[in-house]
């Protein structure tokens, strides 16, 4: 039994999840060639309309919705362009994988779905064989 | 009636129901884009994440309950409560819509064409009601807007995107923010900000 007092972290951040910060936090011109339209259902930017520029520690950030945490973004954003290139930003992460939501659907999806998600084409399908960690133990009620 | 169909998709994917859906039809969706040719019963596209949904002819009570993101477009009329708990995306009425549609919207964007029952945008914390019709009374905190040319894009654009003809004139409701820190209050301290 662990003496130690549980780590406690407060804040939802994307990099914490990770572990390590990514390239495209850092650099505009990794985002820049992201289609938003090509990304999202229909003939507009369909769910990405409310997806904007936030804050999160005094950085600007933008919320990933499939890890429940903020992702940074450390480049210089020019004016004007803030929802665009936050929604660039989440996008990338999302197709590329990074998010911690995508990375535990390998091991726990429950159902057949694409593991990267609706935004990448040909994605391979998890969750086909879920079986439990371990297996359900019965239940000893006493007596 | 069938329910609980076309639920859970979470993949890019045209799906078309002909005929109508029973309750609780297109819900945790994130992804398809789905045409309905007939009706759909309570909680159509509850908690719908991204996608499409257009319905033909209306909707029940409930539709779009807790939606997060995506288009629903109803061409019919919609029953009471529509968009409660509304968290992101659009809904798109072209007829009239029941009491206490909107109540307790977080986020998000309702085009209302036609008459609305009491009680719109009862206890909103956020995000914008349009209205076509008449307005038998608005719920608490929510309150008149100012129209930017950012409604007019955004209004413009949908029905353009839908094939929905010409907008009609429409009103703009907003949450008043009175009721921002409701859960913070005590009862008699909620009185004096109302």
């Amino acid at each position: 039994m662990s003496l130690h007092e549980p780590e406690k972290q407060t804040s939802l951040d994307a990099e914490y999840l990770a572990g390590r910060r990514f390239p495209y936090q850092e650099d505009i011109s990794l985002v820049e060639d992201i289609d938003l339209e090509a990304a999202t259902p229909g003939e507009d930017i369909n769910w990405l309309e409310d997806v904007e520029l936030l804050q999160e520690e005094g950085v600007p950030a933008v919320f990933d919705r499939y890890s429940n945490s903020f992702l940074k973004i450390y480049f210089p954003i020019p004016a004007g362009r803030e929802n665009e290139l936050a929604r660039k930003v989440l996008v990338k992460h999302l197709q590329s994988g990074n998010s911690y939501g995508i990375v535990l659907k390998e091991k726990h999806t429950k159902f057949p779905q694409p593991q990267l998600g609706p935004w990448v084409a040909g994605s391979k399908t998890v969750g086909a064989d879920w079986k439990p960690l371990r297996e359900p133990q019965p239940l000893n009620l006493g007596g | 009636m069938k329910h609980s169909l076309g639920v859970g998709i979470l993949t890019r994917c045209r799906i078309r129901f002909d005929g109508s859906l029973g309750y609780f039809g297109c819900g945790l969706i994130d992804g398809p884009e789905i045409h309905i040719t007939g009706r759909v019963g309570w909680s159509a596209c509850e908690n719908m994440m991204s996608g499409v949904v257009v319905v033909d002819h209306n909707a029940g009570s409930l539709t779009g309950a807790a939606m997060r993101g995506g288009d629903l477009v109803v061409k019919g009329r919609v029953g009471a409560r529509t968009g409660i708990d509304q968290k992101g995306g659009s809904i798109i009425v072209l007829g009239d819509a029941g009491s206490m549609t909107g109540f307790m919207m977080q986020r998000g964007r309702m085009v209302l064409c036609g008459d609305v029952g009491p009680g719109l945008g009862d206890s909103m914390y956020d995000g914008t009601i349009y209205v076509g019709g008449k307005v038998k009374a608005l719920g608490i905190d929510c309150v008149p807007g100012e129209w930017t040319d950012a409604d007019t894009e955004f209004i413009e654009r949908k029905f353009r995107i839908y094939g929905l003809g010409s907008p009609p004139d429409l009103q703009k409701f907003v949450c008043g923010k009175k009721l921002y820190n409701y859960d913070n209050l005590e009862p008699a301290e909620r009185k004096l900000v109302l």
